[in-house]
């Protein structure tokens, strides 16, 4: 099993951290070797029909185009690395030189930022292109190092680039740029290498189109925005009648999604739908599940509802009813699922293999996550069924607020959120898994 | 020597290039009676050809990559009850589009071909 695993890795390590859909490729090649075992495959001849992982990732790769970077913004993430490499050097060469006499003050501070500044430059360089595909410089100017085919660079190709730093011949090098093909310094041609912009085609689109969608489309909302405590969330009740439904949304889901449901149950009871923070009409950014439902329960005091509610998930929506029952157990009269999510079946790739969230540790979940920031893929929201059944002018709204919650995620998430978002995730799911350790659950959703 | 290395790798390129022009056009092929996921793909390929053609696992997977990204299929994932979730594929309309112009070029390079080969045989 671990050279399936070794192969997976091979082919991701090959691919640059930024690829968006570098877990489903992984998710994909996995499914693939695990069917051909089931067949009764062996392993090694499974890997020999998928061929040399470096060509598959190239294969891959060439389905993404490539953009030369301008020479201009390789300047400028050229001069942004020197500017740090000297606020570093500058101190630390005045520190040293204050071990010598004064009379060699001078030649030493040069000699430690001349010399001492381009090891550390070239080290740097090389290390960070190499592990992250680009420097402090490049990233700033949104510019990727890669291989010829698009692949990530080899530590071999990554101190060849730097050679001509080494040699002194560095601005003779940098004008090659301006003449070849693919805008490449003579040393990246000779390393296969070249340097382009980062994946971020067609997010630009996204981001520009509900600048002008927002205010003309999403118009005010239909129900009372509430205050939970320095956010408010839109909510709208409606009926008369206990005990009370409370409609909770799936993802990227909204409280309008309930208006062709809301009239009917409100015929014979009160029942309210809610926009979760950072969706619809309510303040704020995307929260973990547990704070998800603390915030809900908040609202619910604060209109007035009185528990228990008979709550209603949809998709995720399922997820965070039971959630909620679990947190707040007097609170919850019965669970409706309109094909609910289980955790049993939202996964994440650990070591090569598509496994539940619920089911890793902390410590487990924090080595699926990419160093550094994590790029957001940018989707065009959902249209077509079942959300052409509302109402056309709702119908528009929908898409709207949809468009406005995929751009209020930045492109680029720092680690550090999508850590506590991801692991925010992984404690609600095994929260619920531990309630279902029998296996066989009183609670049954759409699966 | 070194002529009969250039050659030859000319060769091999054009036979690539070929087969890779043509993956195109066996997987959306496959695809146009409905959905299918990547290994239902791969094993409909091997067995309505009898392997004749020569692909391998790891040339089929990318070629899918690369349709989805040009926007000829759309996908879906769906979760099993056991094991690792599946992507489905399916072609959309432009796919069905593309799907029409390529198996036109083929058709018409392949009786163009059959024409010329034919001559050629005469002729001797």
């Amino acid at each position: 099993m671990t050279t399936a695993d070794d192969y997976i890795n091979t082919v991701l390590d090959m691919l640059p951290h930024t690829m968006p859909s570098r877990v489903q490729i992984a998710t994909e090649l996995r499914g693939h070797i695990d069917e051909r075992l089931a067949q009764g495959q062996t392993i090694d001849e499974i890997l020999r029909q998928l061929g040399d992982p470096a060509q598959l990732a190239d294969s891959y790769l060439s389905a993404e185009p490539l953009v030369s970077a301008p020479f201009l913004s390789r300047a400028a993430a050229k001069i942004i690395d020197v500017i740090v490499l000297l606020l570093v050097m500058c101190p630390l060469a005045w520190a040293l030189s204050q071990l010598v006499p004064p009379d060699f003050r001078p030649v030493v501070m040069l000699l430690i930022v001349l010399v001492g500044g381009s090891v550390v430059f070239g080290v740097y360089t090389a290390l960070t292109e190499r592990r992250y595909g680009r420097t402090l410089g490049k990233r700033m100017m949104g510019l990727r190092v890669v291989r010829e085919s698009g692949a990530r660079i080899g530590l071999g190709q990554a101190v060849v680039r730097q050679l001509p730093a080494f040699f002194q011949v560095y601005w003779i090098d940098a004008c090659f740029a301006l003449f070849t093909d693919k805008s490449q310094r003579a040393f990246e041609l000779l390393s296969k290498t070249r340097v382009v912009r980062a994946l971020v085609f067609s997010v630009l689109l996204f981001v520009a189109a509900p600048v002008f969608a927002r205010s003309a489309v999403i118009g005010p909302p239909p129900g009372a925005l509430i205050d939970v405590g320095g956010r408010k969330l839109h909510v709208r009740c409606s009926g008369a009648g206990a005990p009370t439904v409370v409609l909770e949304a799936g993802a990227s889901a909204f409280a309008i999604d309930w208006s062709l449901v809301q009239p009917e149950i409100a015929r014979t009871n009160r029942v309210c739908s809610y926009d979760r923070s950072g969706h619809g009409w309510s303040d704020g950014y995307q929260r973990t599940p547990s704070e998800i439902v603390s915030d809900l329960h908040v609202l619910m005091g604060a209109i007035g509802e009185k528990p228990p509610y008979v709550m209603v998930g949809a998709s995720m929506g399922g997820i965070y009813t039971r959630l909620y029952q679990a947190q707040y157990p007097a609170e919850v009269a019965g669970l409706v699922f309109v094909d609910g999510s289980h955790e049993r079946f939202l996964f994440t790739l650990f070591e090569g293999k598509g496994v539940p969230i619920g089911s890793l540790t902390a410590e487990q979940i924090r080595t699926t996550i990419p160093p550094g920031a994590t790029n957001v893929p940018r989707r065009p929201p959902q249209t077509g069924a079942p959300f052409d059944h509302l109402p056309a002018d709702l119908y528009k709204v929908r898409i709207a607020l949809e468009t406005q919650l995929i751009t209020s995620v930045p492109e680029s998430v720092p680690h550090e959120v999508v850590l506590a978002f991801v692991e925010g995730q992984r404690a609600a799911f095994s929260k619920l898994r531990e309630l279902s350790k029998q296996e066989h659950h009183v609670l049954k959703s759409a699966y | 020597m070194a002529t009969d290395q250039t050659s030859g790798d000319d060769r091999r390129g054009i036979e690539r290039e070929l087969k890779r022009g043509s993956l195109e056009l066996i997987v959306l092929h496959l695809l146009a009676p409905g959905e299918a996921y990547g290994y239902e793909i791969v094993s409909k390929l091997t067995a309505e050809t009898n392997g004749a053609l020569e692909v391998t696992d790891g040339t089929l997977y990318p070629v899918l990559y690369r349709l989805e990204r040009a926007g000829f299929v759309t996908v879906r994932w769906e979760t099993q009850e056991r094991g690792v979730p599946r992507k489905y594929y399916r072609l959309t309309d432009t796919g069905r589009d593309e799907l029409a112009r390529l198996r036109y070029e083929w058709t018409s390079f392949a009786k163009a071909m059959g024409k010329l080969l034919r001559q050629g045989k005469e002729a001797e």
